[in-house]
């Protein structure tokens, strides 16, 4: 009869995100609890929609690369040599080698600022400052190298239908590759750190678990996928200069949030690899052919693996200069559903390290 | 065990340099190839527009009346389209950022180069002269 008696209470809904110290970008989730344990999540994005796939509409083709480079601020390079490449396919134009070696080493460079930018995110995320300071510390040298080469620090604005616009020349590589020499060196004394630090792996290990075959079931790329141990990176395909160099994707088969890390550690240096490699093999010869004209009517699709998965670009073409669609499907957004799996079960104070784990990029997804 | 590698970056913080720079007065140059302003040659202008055609952010007006070339930094994305789309090679890329305090007024933020005679006023004599008179007058 009191109000006493008839306290048995259901579950609590928690309100997380948009504005939340951990999230870097606006993300809301409905949290369901029972006690501090998370039973249900429902995500909602819709905060910084731009509408730049529109804009393509309205755009010459030749200079929406610079638009679709701003869909991210991060894989920003990456972006706009996705779209560069589907509009390469219509035009049926071919890249000259040095161009495609070039794309290849901006696009590790960002892999590795990427990474070392996520690791200092999710240090962050469980209250490892000065992992999060030491990460940062060593991306601004990766980033130096980014400007020196091709003259933006994060927007690097260098992809351009049919090539790149900037030869950054042998010499210039090569003294980049030796001033990112110690940060290899400082990335393996934070991958110390990482896995054998026993507070990092309390908070990281067992947690928001994702078994192989719901990572893909629920469609989940990049290291996610990675870390669930499904053997897939769409480099493999053999893009740009993928083909001609030699490197396997790093998996891990744990399936948590220690295993994601661990398989972004293990990409940095990955990654550092094949930037030797592609320095030490990068041909001589022009960066850009001319493109002139419209494009031919068609349309066209085409994977690339970004640091956080596999994005997916479709460009249709009209036969007038402006284009008549552009998507991209982004890897944060493939993610969600296995990031939502990932939640359950997993204690409020957890959700903060499994939403980073994904490495969630809002920009992205909602464009 | 496990504590000595962040333990060491933690000892090396305490008797290294800041990472950071003291800004205002420690400045980090810029590369060459760094992006950092549009600028324009304006005695090899043709005032054509195909800037301002190409410009992803609107950023560039060009009036071929008025004789008219002006950029506005703030909108300005830096992304080198107009200097590939230029044809005569008038606009190039320098290095130098600016500063907020560059952007403090609108004479920072809005640049603009104006040709006093206008081919449009056809009256024969040179762009110096007609200059002057004009003002004399």
């Amino acid at each position: 009869m009191s109000s006493h008696e008839k306290a048995a209470p259901g579950p609590t809904v928690i309100p997380f995100g948009p504005q939340h110290p951990v999230l870097p970008e606006p993300l809301h989730f409905d949290l369901t609890l029972e006690d501090e344990k998370v039973v249900g999540a429902i995500p909602q994005i819709g905060y910084i929609h731009r509408g730049l796939e529109l804009l393509v509409e309205k755009r010459d083709y030749l200079d929406y690369v610079h638009i679709a480079e701003r869909i991210c601020g991060i894989c920003s390079f990456m972006h706009g040599m996705g779209y560069c490449e589907a509009v390469e396919t219509i035009l049926g134009t071919q890249v000259p080698d040095r161009a495609r070696w070039l794309r290849t080493f901006w696009s590790e460079l960002e892999r590795v600022h990427s990474h070392l930018l996520w690791l200092g995110l999710a240090a962050d995320a469980f209250g490892f400052e000065n992992l999060f300071h030491a990460s940062w510390r060593a991306r601004e040298t990766v980033i130096d190298v980014a400007e020196e080469t091709s003259g933006g620090r994060v927007i690097f604005g260098s992809a351009i239908v049919g090539g790149v616009s900037r030869d950054p020349g042998d010499e210039t590589l090569r003294r980049c590759m030796k001033a990112i020499e110690p940060v290899r060196a400082e990335i393996l004394r934070l991958a110390q750190v990482w896995i054998g630090e026993p507070t990092v792996r309390h908070r990281l290990s067992g947690v928001g678990y994702v078994s192989k075959e719901m990572a893909y079931t629920l469609g989940a790329v990049g290291p996610m996928l990675r870390a669930s141990g499904v053997d897939y990176d769409a480099r493999a395909q053999g893009y740009e200069a993928y083909g001609e160099i030699e490197f396997k994707p790093v998996v891990e088969t744990a399936g948590d949030c220690m295993a994601r890390v661990l398989v972004r550690l293990g990409e940095i240096e990955q990654s550092f690899r094949i930037l030797d490699e592609v320095v030490a093999k990068m041909p001589a010869g022009p960066v850009s052919v001319p493109i002139k004209g419209m494009p031919p009517v068609g349309e066209s699709w085409i994977r690339l693996e970004q640091p956080r998965g596999e994005v997916l670009y479709f460009v249709r073409s009209n036969g007038t200069r402006q284009l008549e669609r552009f998507r991209v499907r982004t890897p944060t957004f493939a993610n969600i559903p296995a990031m939502v799996e990932a939640i359950k079960g997993v204690s409020l104070a957890d959700v903060p390290t499994v939403i980073l784990t994904i490495d969630p990029c809002i920009s992205c997804t909602e464009r | 065990m496990a504590f000595i590698p962040m333990t060491r970056t933690a000892l090396r913080n305490l008797f290294t340099k800041p990472a950071t720079r003291r800004y205002p007065f420690v400045v980090r140059p810029t590369y060459p190839t760094s992006r950092g302003r549009i600028l324009n040659d304006f005695p090899k202008c043709i005032l054509c527009s195909m800037c301002a055609k190409h410009c992803p952010a609107d950023a560039i007006v060009v009036d071929k009346a008025e004789g008219l070339w002006r950029i506005d930094r703030f909108a300005c994305v830096i992304c080198g389209a107009c200097i590939r789309a230029c044809p005569v090679k008038c606009l190039s890329m320098g290095n130098e950022r600016p500063t907020a305090l560059d952007f403090s007024d609108a004479a920072g933020r809005v640049h603009e180069h104006r040709r006093e005679a206008a081919p449009a006023a056809g009256n024969g004599s040179g762009a110096g002269p007609a200059g002057g008179a004009s003002a004399g007058a």
